[in-house]
C-alpha cells in the first residue's frame, strides 16, 4: 500500500538522517564450510527425485552450485537398500521406484568434500475432499467466488497443504493456467502474513482432529472472471509434519524477506548435517468446471 | 511463672503507657516543595518513620521527653526536644545544605540503605541528575535510570528501559500516580519527562510493595514538583535542539502554587529556510513539545487539592504541491503525510486526613496514548475538463484510560506502617485500525470510506492491596503484603492474588541481609517487533485467547554502608515470566489487515543474574558504579522451533558508572562510562538454495535463496561503551544563577553497533556491516534559575 511505503520511507528518513556512519566489521562466528543441500518432494504418482546442491558462508559470494557428482542412496524403513539414483542434469538425481503410501523413505546422499546428509520422511495417505459448495457473487464492481471445502480428517495428527488452480479455456491467455490466490480467515490456517490472504494455504488438524471439516475460501475479482469451459481445480495435498513446516517457514520467509520490520523467519530443515527438505506428499484434485 | 509474671507485667505497662502521635507535613524551607522519604528518629525511644509521597509522617511514641531527629538527603538536620503528653501536629520546614555550603554535596543523616525493609529500589536526586552529562544538551530522567544496575537501555541513544530481562512494557511508569503509556520523544532517543518540572524519582526493580501492580519488572514514580509556595521562581534554558522554560510560584501564600513547565524543540523552525530555499514545493520537518503543568491547593491542614496535567506530542511532517497545465487543463496537486504520537494525562488528587493516624489520597485521572500515521493526496483540476479526486489514509492505535483510587496510610504504631487501597480503570484499546477514503467527481469511479484492522476493545481493571511495613524486634523489618487484581474484557474475566514480601535483617549495625518475594500480574501487552521503541508498538489488553502475563521474582542481597559514606548492595535475582507475547516469525506490524491476535505467539521467559551497586552520596566526589552479570531467556512453541532463546536484551556484563566532582560553587564535572555486550540479534550465516513449492512444474515455484538462522537471536553484535563528559558553569547573578553547561556524548568516539547487515562491497565481496548512530557529539546549553 502506497501509506506502508510512504511510512518505511519516513523511518528511513529519520534513520539516514540520524545514522553517523557505516563500516564493515569482521564476522565474530566460525566461517562455515559448505554443505549438501538436498531437497525432494516425492509422491506416489511419479519416481523419486533427488537435488543436490551446496550451502555457502554467507560472506562466501560463490554460487549456489548444483552438485552433480555425489551419491544418493535411497533405503527403506528399516533401512534395506532400495535404489541408487542416477545422476542427472542440474544436480537432478532420479530413480525407476515410485514411492508407495505408508512407506517411510530415507534418503542418503554424500559427495566428493562434503559431510554425508540423510533425512527421512513417511508417504502419508491422501486425503480426499468430500465435498465443495461453491457460491459466486457479482457486485457492481467486482465479484467474488466463494468455495466451502469439506474433508474427513483420519484420526491422528494431520497437515495439508492447499492451492487453487485456474485454468482457463483460451488459448489468448498468456498464462492460461495459474495458482489463484485465495482469503480465509479459518482458524485452523496459520498465517503471520499480511493478511488472510493465501497462495498456498497451510493447516493442520489440531481443532478438528478425527472430524469432518469445512472451510471456506473466497477467491475475488480477476480470479473469478470465469468463462465457459474454464476449470478450477482445488488442489489438497496431505504432507508429513516436515513437510508442513517446511512449506509454511519457506512462504513466510519469502513473505518477510527484505522487510525490515518483519521478525526473522527461521525455515526449516529435516536434513541432518545439511539443508534442505525431503518430504512425501499426496494430492486430491476437486475440478470445478464452468 | 516469673516469665509470666514479668510478660503481664510488660503487658501492664504497655497499655498503662499513654500513646500520643506526633503528625504534619515535611517541606522545603525555601520552596515548601514535599519532602518525599525524609526522615523522623526519635532518639530517646530509638522509633523513627519516613514522609510519604505527600510528606505527611506521622509518629505514635508513649508519653515522655522525645528527642526528634529530622533529616533529608541534601538537607540540614534539624533536631527537636519536647515532652509528647498530648498528640501533636508538626508541619517541619527544612533548608537545603547546599544553599548553605555550596562547596561540598552532604548526605545527613537519611535512612541508611541496610535499614530500609525495601531491596532492588533506588531512589534517583533529581541533584544527581541535573549535574551528570547529556545527549544533545537534554537532562534525561530515563538515560540516568539506565545507568543504574539491573537496567538496560536497548538500542543506542534510547531512552526504553528492559528491566531484570522484561521488556519495555513490563514498566510501570507513573508520572504523580498516572501510568505513561509511551514515555519517549524522537524515537526514545529522548524521554518526555521535563527534569526541570520533576521532585523526586524512584525505581523499583523487585520485592515490589502491595500498592504497586499492573506490570511485570519495574516502577518508575516519577513525582512532580508542586510549584514554589513562598515565591515566585522561573528556571529554563537554551539549548541546541530545544528550550524549555518552567514558572512556579504562589498564587496565594503558603495556599495555593502552581507549576508550568514547557518544552519545545525547534530543528524544524531553523531548517525550514533552508528548505523553502530548495523550492521544490515541499516542506517537512520534525518537532516535539511537552507541558507539564500543577496546581495545589490547601483547604487547610487536613485536606489539599492537587491538579497535575501533562500534553506532549512528536509530530513528523511532509507537505508537498505542485501545479501544472498540459492540454489547456491546469493541474494541481497536494500530498501530506503525518506521522504522530503523544501522550495527555491529567489527575485530580485530594488528600484527606482522617486522623493524625490516618492518610487518605483519592485519585482520578486520565491517561491516552495515540498514535497516528496519515497520508492524504488530493488532485484537482480545470480547464477543458475540471474535476477533483481526493484520497486519504489514517493508521490509528493507542490506549485511553480513566481511573480511579482510593489510597490510605495508616499509621497505627511506630513499628507498623499499613496502606491499603482500592483502584479502578476502564481502559479502551485502539489495536491499529486503519481507515481509507477516497472522494473523485470522475463518472464512472465511486466514493470509498472504509475502516479495517483490529476492532477497538475494552477493558475493566479492578486493584486491591493492603500492606504492612512492620518491624519485629531490634533486627528485623519486613513489608508483607497481597495485592489482588482482576480483568474484565468483556467475555472473560481473569483475576490474580500477588502475595509480596520483603524485609530485611540487620547483621551488624552497618550490615544487613535482604531478601524478597513478588508476584506480578500485567493484563495489558505491548506488541513490539522493532526493538528500538517505535510508536507503532501496540497496547493490547489480555482477551479470552491470551492471558495475562506473570512473573514470579525472588531475590536475595545484603547492604552495607561502609565509612559512612560508601553504600553497597549486593542482590541476586530469579524471575520467571509467563504468557509473554511475540510476534510469529515473518509478522510485522504492517499489513494490519490481520487481527493482532492472529499475529502472536505466547510463551515464557527466564531472567536470573546479580547486580552490584556501589555509591557515594557524601564529599566533592560523588556518583556510583553498577555491574551486572545476568541472564535472560524466552521460549514459544512456535518459535525457533519451541527451542529456548536469548532475549534480544540478553547482556551478560552491563556496567554503568556515573561520578560527579565540584570543584567550587562555580565549576562542577560529570562522567559517565557505559559497557554493555552486545545485544542478540538473529543474523544467517549460511546461505542455500530451497524449493519454494512442492510441485516440480508450479509456475510459482523454482529455487530461494535462504539465509539460515541456526537459533533465533543467534548472534552477538560487538558490546557497546561510551564515555561522555560534562563541565558545568555557574554564576550567580543579580537576578538569580546562570549556569553554562558543556558536553561531550561519546567522547572517545566509538562506533557502536545500531544494526548489522550483509552487503557486497566494490569488489564484489559480500561482508558484514555495522551502521552506528552518534559519533562524538558536542553540546552545550545555558540555564538559568531565578
Amino acid at each position: 500500500m502506497n501509506s506502508y511505503r510512504y511510512l518505511i520511507v519516513l523511518f528511513a528518513l529519520v534513520l539516514t538522517g540520524l545514522a553517523a556512519c557505516e563500516k564493515p566489521i569482521e564476522l565474530n562466528a566460525e566461517v562455515k564450510e559448505p554443505k549438501l543441500v538436498a531437497n525432494s518432494w516425492f509422491t506416489a504418482d511419479s519416481t523419486m527425485k533427488v537435488h543436490l546442491s551446496r550451502s555457502l558462508s554467507v560472506i562466501d559470494d560463490g554460487d549456489l552450485e548444483n552438485v552433480g557428482s555425489g551419491t544418493v542412496r535411497v533405503l527403506d524403513g528399516n533401512g534395506s537398500l532400495i535404489e541408487t539414483l542416477t545422476a542427472g542434469s542440474n544436480g537432478v538425481y532420479e530413480g525407476t521406484f515410485t514411492p508407495k503410501v505408508g512407506q517411510t523413505y530415507q534418503v542418503e546422499a554424500s559427495a566428493p568434500g562434503y559431510n554425508s546428509v540423510s533425512a527421512s520422511d513417511l508417504l502419508v495417505q491422501a486425503v480426499p475432499i468430500t465435498g465443495i459448495d461453491t457460491n459466486r457473487r457479482t457486485f457492481e464492481f467486482d465479484s467474488e467466488l466463494e468455495l466451502k471445502i469439506t474433508i474427513q480428517d483420519p484420526p491422528g495428527e494431520n497437515w495439508y497443504l492447499l492451492r487453487v488452480q485456474t485454468i482457463h479455456n483460451d488459448s489468448s491467455f498468456v498464462r492460461p493456467a495459474y495458482a489463484s490466490g485465495f482469503y480465509t480467515s479459518d482458524p485452523a490456517f496459520e498465517s503471520a502474513g499480511d493478511s488472510d490472504y493465501y497462495t498456498w494455504g497451510t493447516f493442520r488438524d489440531r481443532l478438528f482432529d478425527g472430524q469432518e471439516y469445512t472451510f471456506p475460501i473466497t477467491l475475488y475479482s480477476y480470479d473469478v472472471s470465469f468463462q465457459v469451459g474454464d476449470l478450477v481445480e482445488v488442489e489438497l495435498f496431505t504432507t508429513s509434519e516436515a513437510g508442513y513446516n517446511f512449506r509454511r517457514s519457506i512462504g513466510l520467509y519469502q513473505e518477510a524477506n527484505g522487510n525490515p520490520f518483519a521478525q526473522p523467519v527461521q525455515v526449516y530443515s529435516n536434513v541432518k548435517d545439511g539443508f534442505g527438505c525431503v518430504a512425501g506428499y499426496t494430492s486430491f484434485v476437486w475440478p470445478i468446471q464452468f | 511463672m516469673k516469665s509470666l509474671f514479668t510478660f503481664l507485667c510488660f503487658c501492664i505497662a504497655f497499655v498503662g503507657t499513654a500513646q500520643h502521635t506526633i503528625s504534619g507535613y515535611l517541606q522545603d524551607n525555601a520552596s515548601g516543595e514535599t519532602l518525599i522519604g525524609a526522615t523522623l528518629f526519635d532518639l530517646k525511644s530509638g522509633k523513627g518513620t519516613t514522609s510519604n509521597v505527600y510528606g505527611f509522617f506521622s509518629l505514635t511514641l508513649p508519653q515522655d521527653t522525645v528527642k526528634l531527629r529530622i533529616s533529608y538527603v541534601g538537607y540540614e538536620t534539624q533536631f527537636m526536644e519536647f515532652y509528647l503528653n498530648a498528640d501533636k501536629t508538626l508541619n517541619v520546614s527544612l533548608s537545603g545544605v547546599v544553599a548553605l555550603n555550596e562547596f561540598e554535596v552532604v548526605a545527613t543523616e537519611a535512612e541508611r540503605i541496610e535499614e530500609k525493609s525495601e531491596m532492588s529500589t533506588i531512589e534517583i536526586s533529581m541533584d544527581k541528575v541535573k549535574s551528570l552529562p547529556v545527549f544533545m544538551g537534554e537532562r534525561d530522567i530515563m538515560k540516568t535510570i539506565q545507568l543504574l544496575p539491573g537496567v538496560q537501555s536497548g538500542s543506542e541513544g534510547s531512552s526504553g528501559l528492559y528491566v531484570r530481562g522484561g521488556g519495555p512494557d513490563q514498566n510501570l511508569i507513573l508520572l504523580d500516580g498516572v501510568p505513561i503509556y509511551n514515555a519517549s520523544h524522537l524515537f526514545g532517543f529522548f524521554s518526555v519527562f521535563n527534569a526541570d518540572a520533576i521532585n523526586s524519582v524512584k525505581l523499583v526493580k523487585g520485592g515490589f510493595p502491595a500498592r504497586y501492580g499492573g506490570r511485570l519488572s519495574s516502577v518508575i514514580d516519577i513525582r512532580m514538583k508542586e510549584g514554589n509556595m513562598k515565591e515566585f521562581h522561573g528556571e529554563g534554558s537554551i539549548g541546541l535542539i530545544s528550550s524549555k522554560l518552567t514558572l512556579e510560584g504562589p498564587i496565594v501564600k503558603d495556599k495555593t502554587s502552581f507549576i508550568v513547565s514547557g518544552r519545545r524543540t525547534y530543528i524544524d523552525l531553523l531548517a525550514r529556510p533552508l528548505i523553502k530555499a530548495a523550492g521544490d514545493g515541499s516542506v517537512g520537518g520534525y518537532y516535539f513539545y511537552d507541558l507539564n503543568t500543577k496546581l495545589n491547593h490547601k483547604f487547610s491542614d487536613k485536606s489539599r487539592l492537587f491538579l497535575s496535567g501533562y500534553f506532549g506530542n512528536d509530530k513528523f511532517y511532509s507537505r508537498f504541491k505542485d501545479e501544472w497545465t498540459s492540454s489547456g487543463t491546469t493541474y494541481k496537486t497536494e500530498e501530506e503525510g503525518n506521522l504522530k504520537w503523544g501522550n495527555v494525562i491529567g489527575a485530580a488528587r485530594w488528600n484527606y486526613l482522617f486522623s493524625n493516624k490516618l492518610f487518605s489520597n483519592t485519585t482520578f485521572t486520565y491517561s491516552r496514548y495515540k498514535f497516528l500515521v496519515g497520508f492524504s493526496e488530493e488532485e484537482t483540476w480545470s480547464g477543458q475538463t475540471s474535476g477533483s479526486q481526493t484520497f486519504s489514509f489514517d493508521y490509528t492505535s493507542g490506549i485511553e484510560d480513566y481511573s480511579g483510587k482510593v489510597d490510605f496510610d495508616y499509621l497505627p504504631h511506630p513499628d507498623h506502617y499499613i496502606k491499603f487501597g482500592v483502584g479502578h480503570t476502564y481502559h479502551t484499546f485502539t489495536p491499529g485500525v486503519n481507515s481509507y477514503k477516497e472522494n473523485t467527481s470522475v463518472q464512472g469511479e465511486s466514493s470509498i470510506d472504509t475502516a479495517f484492522g483490529s476492532s477497538i476493545q475494552f477493558g475493566h481493571e479492578s486493584s486491591l492491596y493492603v500492606e504492612d511495613d512492620v518491624k519485629i524486634g531490634s533486627r528485623f523489618k519486613g513489608n508483607f503484603g497481597v495485592h489482588f487484581s482482576s480483568f474484565y474484557t468483556g467475555k472473560k474475566f481473569y483475576n490474580s492474588l500477588q502475595p509480596r514480601f520483603t524485609g530485611r535483617y540487620m547483621i551488624t549495625e552497618n550490615l544487613s541481609a535482604k531478601a524478597s518475594y513478588a508476584r506480578m500480574t500485567q493484563f495489558l501487552h505491548l506488541l513490539t517487533n522493532t526493538g528500538i521503541g517505535l510508536p507503532t508498538d501496540l497496547w493490547l489488553p489480555v482477551t479470552d485467547k491470551v492471558p495475562p502475563q506473570q512473573s514470579d521474582q525472588i531475590a536475595i542481597g545484603a547492604a552495607y554502608t561502609a565509612k559512612q559514606q560508601y553504600e553497597i548492595s549486593l542482590e541476586g535475582y530469579y524471575k520467571k515470566m509467563k504468557n509473554l507475547i511475540e510476534y510469529k516469525d515473518g509478522a510485522s506490524f504492517f499489513g494490519s489487515e490481520t487481527d493482532w491476535q492472529k499475529k502472536i505467539e505466547i510463551g515464557e521467559g527466564w531472567s536470573y543474574g546479580t547486580e552490584v551497586l556501589v555509591e557515594k552520596k557524601r564529599g566533592k566526589t560523588t556518583g556510583w558504579i553498577g555491574y551486572t552479570l545476568s541472564w535472560t531467556k524466552r521460549q514459544f512453541d512456535n518459535i525457533n522451533f519451541g527451542e529456548t532463546f536469548p532475549y534480544r536484551y540478553d547482556r551478560r556484563h552491563d556496567i554503568g558508572a556515573a561520578v560527579t566532582h565540584k570543584f567550587n560553587d562555580r565549576v562542577d564535572i560529570g562522567i559517565v562510562w557505559v559497557y554493555g555486550t552486545g545485544n542478540a540479534v538473529s543474523l544467517g550465516l549460511e546461505r542455500y538454495n530451497s524449493l519454494a513449492s512442492v510441485l516440480p512444474n508450479d509456475p510459482q515455484g523454482g529455487a530461494a535463496e535462504v539465509e539460515h538462522i541456526e537459533n533465533r537471536n543467534n548472534y552477538r553484535m560487538p558490546a557497546y561503551h561510551r564515555i561522555d563528559l560534562g563541565v558545568n558553569l555557574h554564576k550567580q547573578t543579580k537576578w538569580g544563577k546562570r549556569t553554562w553547561s558543556f558536553g561531550l556524548y561519546n567522547a572517545y568516539s566509538r562506533q557502536n553497533p545500531f544494526y548489522l547487515y550483509f552487503s557486497t562491497d566494490s569488489n564484489g565481496n559480500r561482508e558484514l556491516t555495522q551502521v552506528s548512530l552518534f559519533p562524538i557529539l558536542p553540546s552545550v546549553s545555558y540555564q538559568f534559575k531565578f
